[in-house]
Order: structure tokens, then C-alpha cells, then sequence
């Protein structure tokens, strides 16, 4: 176990460090680094980590291996939100697109709460609805795509695919805050999250209660995802794979260790993400989320066959 | 007396304009204002003055081998700030965060409002103004609004338009966009002037209902066959004005992309 | 220690469980059997507190009362029902099974013996998901034993239990109840019930038939009135038996 925290420590540690130096022009360094680079940096680890252990849990509470942060909706709302809010405040653009995000995660946050209050017993009826909801907001964005004024959606759709680049202090700090919080409060809450591990039915037997503990997780992973996505739009992979390739690596399901373990290599992961998409064609960006799936798929596929029967018999 | 004197004397040292040295190190957020640049500092100026350029500034040529910071919707921040530039210029319509950011690093951020046709003589003056060129600016700026005069006193032939500015999707000009009051300018009436959008998506039946008079298709890639295949898709519904008198017309969308000199030449070509 | 009075079980459409009750004293295996259907998991399900519906009637273990309402962390340490099919979503080991079972109200100190006893020691390593359905079974029944709940509750959980295990098991249950915990089986093989049970309690249509010591419960008329168009009979040459 010691090993595993070691190899993922050395991979944060990579992604710092490549971050903040791989390509950095020597002019200016200073102010680089601290007014852009270590921001920027804050804000890739804190939202790799969060999306890494909020793709966990929700694969735990909900049952399903294929569950990850965007499978209730919260980003669908969020992305919606954005559209709307950049649009209709063409001047204040920049603003309006993150408060739009939001409020549009927080309006989706409400219909699940409510949503959920007599659904929470069936993991499969609550991944349906979330499914669902998504669909249907991605819809709406769609047609908003087709009727607003061309340039509006070219900005939308480089933050739609996971943009990292309007990192401050101010909005990277809270992200972090949240994470870190989120870490505790899953490591805490470890052994509830584990009684999940045996299906719906035993989650009573470990003294867990499965709706009750499903509402309270949900709850704080939409909220953790909700500010994710507001601050660094859509970024998808690590909330699903991060999860899948820990367990195997580590050979436990059990939270305690995943939980850490996740958010460590969720933020390795997206930072390392972020600098090639940042360094690779230079100085245009290429969109985050996009270089993710498109490195992390393949990589995934090779790291699972590599450590096929970890966890086997 | 003295005390006014002083105060005055006071006051005009305060002033920016009269305090600030011209600018040495230049950035341009937007390949227009790259144009316009290399128009009123002449090339050789240029190169010394200019230290990093919109992405797809493609005039004048000889800022071909300056860095490059990114395309001009999105802005690579650090390319810019490791040039050290003192004065970065930026257009209204793009880059808001961009132009906060540099401004928050303590970065000389210049936002020339968008162009339009009817006010670049003013718009010229202000950049000239900003780039220590007053001389310049005032010859080129007078040199617009002489040409516009003499659009205005031109005997024109008022003509309906639909100016195709991409096939698929197709595309046109919208009221707010310079282009549209440039060919307003020669007598060519865009069919579309009334969206407020720049560059509007519209259904080919909106087009065969304005029936325009002629059709201008805007070739932006130098491909003939691209042309071609515009200019058959619309020969098959003759039903069209534009198509019945054969007036559908190719345009080198080079000339047309920014309102610089070279599209006042184009201009005269056609009406 | 277990009291129940007129519970009864309705979705709204169909009802499940009517109007059952019973009391059963500490000490005691309590075998339930009847015909497919006839609410026998409902009833284990609501004696254990996990109905997904509400149930009306008073359902009491020692004195406190048993319902969804109840915090799961105390109801688990009255009462703890096992089914007959487990799965896992994810790898995890028989060992972090039996942590997590610790964890739960479970009693660490019990562990080696129920490894020992079970011999489970071998499994440890192993991958839950990758055991066979027999196997799972057992482990689940070593877990269960670790959490040492006064009520325990097996709904056909030893189905696939081979015969060695089988007989490890009883032995097992005669344990738990002579130190006064009570244990609830339901099988669907109601010769093997008979002999491990000290009372037995017969439903059909989600009425209780008839409830009592084995002896006195186990005869033909019960029988025919759980089975009233079949030709069921019992053995003359085996106490205890059905012959088919």
C-alpha cells in the first residue's frame, strides 16, 4: 500500500513540477509563474482531484462501474447556465458565463434534491433520471447553439471542452477549499461509503442508510462538481477513469485509501493534461478536456491490460 | 497668477498623453489592428516597434516572422506578458477576460471600439494617436474620408445584394458589421442589413424570398472549384433575379476581410 | 425477545404479509417455511427492518421497535438478515468484508474464531466477486457471525452449501442460540428445516398457517392447508418428513 502512495506522489509531484516549467519563456518567469502558472496549477489539481473522488463516489453509491460526475446532470445545468449567461450579458461577458454556470448547477442541484426524495432506494432509477435530465439540457443547449450569434458559441465551446486558463487566485482558492474539505469529509465517512460495495441490498446490514447516506453524498459531489465545472468548464475521463485505474493499481476498494488516492491522481492527471494542451501548440491552447479523452483513452486501455488481475483471484 | 500658472503647469504634467514616451514594444490582439499598425508605422518602423502579433496577421507581409500570441479569440496571456510589450492593443469585441488579465498585471491595454466603415477616419486618428503616428493617421484618415465623400457623390446604381460569405453553413453580412455599410457605401443594398448579428446564419429560402439582384460571393481561399460550387447551387433556381441576369459575382474575400485600405481599393472596383 | 402483532405488508397493489404475529422467546431457532409466494422473504425482510414499503402492526425486538425510522448503525446489532445471493460492484476482498464487518458493531475479538471455525483463513486474499455462489454464502454467514447481532436472520442462505458446511452451520446455530441469541432461518427444504428448528412458523398466501414446536406443528393438516390440491404426504418411515 505504501508503494502505491509513493508511485501516485511521484506522479503529483510530476505534474507540478512539469506545469509550472515546461515551456516557460525565461522572460518574465516570475511573473508568470506566480500571476499565471501557479494559479492555473492550483486550479488543475484541485478540479482533477475533486472530479477524480466525486467519479468514485458516485460510482460506489450508485452501483455502477460507469457512473461519473457529469451522470447526474450537474454539468448539463452548468453548461446550459453558461450559455445562457454569457448571452444574455454580452458586455460583462466573462462574468456572466461563470455566475450563469452557477446557477445553472444549482438549479439542477434543487431538481435532485427534490427529485430524489422518494427515488433514492433504486441506484439504477436515480443514473436513469440523471441520464435523462442530462439529455434534455443538452438539448436545450443545442438549439441555444443554433440560434445564437456565431462568435458567442466559439468562445462557449472552447470553455465547454474544459478551459483552465481564466485562473485566478480568487477562483482557483475556493475550488481548492472545497476539495480538500471533500477529502475529509469522504474519509470520514469511509466506512459508509464502503457498506455500498456489496450492492444496495447489504447496505442496511453494515448499519448504513442507504437513502439517507445516498442524499448526503450526492448532495456534496453536485456541489463539488457544480463549482468544477464553473470554474473550469467540461472536463471529462478523470472522473471516470481515475477511479478505475486506482482500484486496480492499489488492489482495495476500500475509501479509506481511494479517497486520498484519487484526489492525488485526479490532480497529477489533470495537470499534466493541462501542459500539454497548453505547450503543445504554442501559443494557441488547445481545449483541456479534449487532449484528456484523447490521451486518457488510449493510456487507459494500455494501463488496464498492463495490471489485468490485481484484485483477481 | 502664479498660483494659476502652476496649477495649470500642474496639470498638464499630469496628463497622460503629454507625459507618456511613444510605445517601443507593441502587441496586437487582432490581426486588423496588426494591419493598420504596419499602415501607419511603415514596415521598417514596424519591425522595430512591434513585438508580438495576432496569429493570422497575414498583412503587411513583412510582420511574417514576428511571434505569434494566439489566435484572436483566444489569447495565449503568458506569450504576452513574457514579451514585456508596454502597450498591448486590443479590439472591443473579443478577449474581455484577456484584457482584464493583462490589465490586473499591470500591462498598458489599449481597446480601440469596433470598426466601423463610416468611423474609421476617427478610428484611424485614435490609433495614431496611441502609437505617437498623429502625422500618419491624419493622411490616411483624410484619405478615408475623401474616398467616402466621393462614394457618396458617385452616380450609383442601387442594387439589391445577398453577399455570401460561407456556402455551408451559409452565411451572410448582418447590419452591424462594416461590410455592410462598405457595399451600402457603393449602391449595393445588403438584403440581410436588417440583422443585427455580423455574421448570420440564414436559410437559402430567406435568400429566394429577398430575391436579391446580385449575388457576391465572398472567395476567401482563392479556390475556384469552391466558387463553382457556390455559384451552380445557386443557378438552380432561376427563378432568382441574380441568377436570370447572370450577376453572380466572385469576390477576392482577402480584399473584403478587414476594413484597411485595401478594401476602399476593392471597393472601387465594384458599384 | 421477538414480538410481532397483526403486520401486515401491502405495495398498494398486492399484499404481501396479512395480519401475522408471533412471539418467539430468546434461545430459540425459528425455522419459516410455506409455499413460493407466500411472503416468506417479505415477512424476514420486515422482521429486519429493510421493507422498501411500510408495513402497519408492531414489529419488536427486545423491546425497541423495528422500522426504517430506526437508526441502521442499533437496528443492525438486533437484528442482521442475510439473502442467498451476494455480488460486488468492485474488487473487493473477503478481508475487507470481514474489516468492514468489524466496523459495523461487530466484535474484532470474535474474528479468529469465526476464521478458524469456518476455515476461512484461506479466502482472505481472495476476490469476493470471484468465489462461487457457495462460497459467498459461507463467507457472508462468517461475516455475519463476526457482527454478532442478537437476531439473525437467514432467508434461504444456505441454499448452496455443500453437506461438510451444511453440518458446520447447524452447529454453529445451536451455539448462537444457546447463548440466548435467537436465529430465523427460512429454506425451501422443509425436511432439513424441521430438524434444525426448535418452532417453526407455516404461511401461505401471506397469512400464517400455524405457528409452534416443531412436533406439535409438523403434521398433515398443516400440510394440506399450505398445499390443499397436492398429493403431498408425510413419511411414515422417517420422523419428520415429507415424502415426494
Amino acid at each position: 500500500m505504501v508503494r502505491v502512495y509513493v508511485w501516485v506522489t511521484v506522479a503529483w509531484i510530476s505534474g507540478i513540477l512539469i506545469s509550472l516549467f515546461y515551456g516557460l519563456d525565461p522572460d518574465q518567469a516570475r511573473l508568470i509563474l506566480t500571476e499565471l502558472r501557479f494559479p492555473r496549477l492550483i486550479l488543475a489539481l484541485s478540479v482533477g482531484g475533486a472530479l477524480a473522488i466525486s467519479g468514485l463516489v458516485l460510482q460506489t453509491v450508485l452501483g455502477n462501474p460507469l457512473a461519473e460526475p457529469y451522470t447526474l446532470g450537474v454539468a448539463s445545468g452548468a453548461a446550459l447556465g453558461a450559455a445562457l449567461g454569457s448571452s444574455w450579458d454580452n458586455a460583462g461577458a466573462t462574468l456572466s458565463l461563470e455566475s450563469g454556470a452557477t446557477l445553472g448547477a444549482g438549479v439542477v442541484i434543487a431538481l435532485l434534491i427534490g427529485g430524489f426524495r422518494n427515488r433514492a432506494r433504486s441506484g439504477d432509477a436515480m443514473i436513469l433520471a440523471g441520464v435523462m435530465l442530462s439529455l434534455l439540457l443538452a438539448g436545450f443547449l443545442s438549439l441555444w447553439m443554433g440560434l445564437a450569434d456565431a462568435s458567442g458559441v466559439r468562445s462557449l465551446q472552447f470553455w465547454l471542452l474544459g478551459d483552465l486558463g481564466r485562473a485566478t487566485y480568487r477562483t482557483s482558492i475556493p475550488v481548492l477549499m472545497l476539495g480538500l474539505a471533500s477529502v475529509f469529509y469522504f474519509m470520514h465517512a469511509s466506512k459508509k461509503l464502503d457498506a455500498f460495495l456489496f450492492g444496495e441490498g447489504e447496505v442496511e446490514g453494515f448499519g448504513v442508510s442507504l437513502e439517507k447516506s445516498r442524499r448526503v453524498f450526492i448532495l456534496w459531489i453536485s456541489v463539488l462538481v457544480g463549482f468544477c465545472v464553473s470554474s473550469a468548464g467540461m472536463i471529462g475521463f478523470v472522473g471516470l477513469a481515475v477511479p478505475h485505474v486506482l482500484r486496480r493499481f492499489s488492489g482495495t476498494s476500500l475509501h479509506r485509501h481511494l479517497i486520498p488516492l484519487c484526489w492525488i491522481c485526479g490532480g497529477a492527471v489533470l495537470s499534466a493534461g493541462d501542459s500539454i494542451a497548453r505547450g503543445v501548440v504554442r501559443p494557441k491552447e488547445l481545449p483541456v478536456g479534449a487532449v484528456m479523452v484523447v490521451i486518457g483513452v488510449p493510456a487507459f486501455f494500455w494501463i488496464h491490460s498492463r495490471m489485468r488481475g490485481r484484485v483477481e483471484s | 497668477m502664479r498660483v494659476v500658472l502652476s496649477l495649470l503647469g500642474l496639470i498638464l504634467f499630469l496628463l497622460p498623453q503629454q507625459a507618456r514616451a511613444m510605445p517601443s514594444r507593441v502587441v496586437t490582439l487582432s490581426p486588423l489592428l496588426s494591419e493598420w499598425v504596419g499602415e501607419l508605422l511603415g514596415c521598417e518602423s514596424a519591425l522595430k516597434v512591434i513585438a508580438g502579433v495576432s496569429e493570422y496577421s497575414d498583412f503587411p507581409a513583412c510582420l511574417a516572422g514576428k511571434p505569434s500570441v494566439g489566435p484572436y479569440h483566444r489569447v495565449s496571456i503568458e506569450k504576452i506578458v513574457s514579451l514585456r510589450p508596454d502597450l498591448v492593443l486590443a479590439s472591443d469585441e473579443y478577449n474581455r477576460d484577456a484584457i482584464g488579465r493583462l490589465r490586473g498585471l499591470g500591462i498598458r491595454v489599449e481597446v480601440l471600439p469596433k470598426e466601423r466603415f463610416h468611423t474609421m477616419p476617427t478610428w484611424i486618428e485614435k490609433l495614431g494617436a496611441l502609437l505617437g503616428a498623429d502625422q500618419e493617421a491624419r493622411r490616411q484618415s483624410a484619405i478615408w474620408s475623401g474616398q467616402l465623400k466621393e462614394f457618396s457623390v458617385r452616380q450609383k446604381r442601387h442594387r439589391t445584394v445577398f453577399i455570401e460569405v460561407q456556402h455551408d453553413p451559409l452565411m451572410t453580412v448582418g447590419g452591424g458589421n462594416f461590410l455592410d455599410e462598405a457595399f451600402g457605401a457603393v449602391g449595393l443594398l445588403n438584403v440581410f442589413r436588417d440583422h443585427q448579428e455580423g455574421y448570420p446564419r440564414v436559410s437559402r429560402e430567406a435568400v429566394l424570398k429577398a430575391d436579391p439582384e446580385e449575388i457576391h460571393i465572398l472567395d476567401l481561399r482563392g479556390r475556384e472549384r469552391e466558387f463553382e460550387d457556390s455559384r451552380k447551387s445557386w443557378a438552380r433556381f432561376p427563378e432568382l433575379k441574380a441568377v436570370r441576369a447572370g450577376r453572380i459575382l466572385r469576390l477576392r474575400g482577402e480584399d473584403f476581410a478587414r476594413c484597411t485600405p485595401r478594401l476602399l481599393r476593392a471597393l472601387k472596383g465594384l458599384g | 425477545m421477538i414480538f410481532l402483532d397483526d403486520v401486515t405488508v401491502s405495495t398498494g397493489k398486492r399484499t404481501l404479509v396479512s395480519n401475522v404475529g408471533f412471539r418467539v422467546q430468546g434461545g430459540v431457532v425459528l425455522g419459516v417455511y410455506g409455499p413460493n409466494g407466500a411472503g416468506k422473504s417479505t415477512l424476514l425482510r420486515a422482521v429486519a427492518g429493510v421493507l422498501p414499503h411500510p408495513h402497519s402492526g408492531i414489529i419488536e425486538i427486545d423491546g425497541v421497535m423495528i422500522s426504517p425510522r430506526l437508526d441502521p448503525a442499533e437496528r443492525c446489532r438486533k437484528v442482521l438478515r442475510l439473502g442467498s445471493d451476494f455480488q460486488s460492484s468492485f474488487g473487493v476482498r473477503v478481508s475487507e468484508l470481514f474489516e468492514l464487518a468489524t466496523r459495523s458493531g461487530g466484535r474484532g475479538d470474535l474474528v479468529p474464531e469465526v476464521l478458524n471455525r469456518l476455515e476461512l483463513r484461506g479466502f482472505l486474499a481472495r476476490d469476493f466477486g470471484s468465489l462461487s455462489d457457495g462460497q459467498k454464502q459461507w463467507v457472508m454467514f462468517g461475516r455475519a457471525l463476526i457482527q454478532n447481532p442478537r437476531v439473525l436472520v437467514l432467508d434461504e442462505t444456505f441454499s448452496k452449501l455443500d453437506l461438510d458446511r451444511l453440518a458446520t452451520a447447524k452447529d454453529l446455530i445451536r451455539q448462537r442460540v444457546s447463548a440466548g441469541g435467537v436465529v430465523i432461518v427460512a429454506s425451501h427444504d422443509l425436511n432439513r428445516l424441521a430438524r434444525w428448528s426448535d418452532r417453526l412458523l407455516f404461511l401461505a398466501s401471506g397469512r400464517k398457517i400455524a405457528d409452534g414446536p416443531v412436533d406439535e406443528v409438523f403434521n398433515s393438516e398443516n400440510l394440506k392447508k399450505m398445499y390443499p390440491d397436492s398429493k403431498l404426504e408425510l413419511d411414515p418411515q422417517a420422523p419428520l418428513s415429507v415424502r415426494y
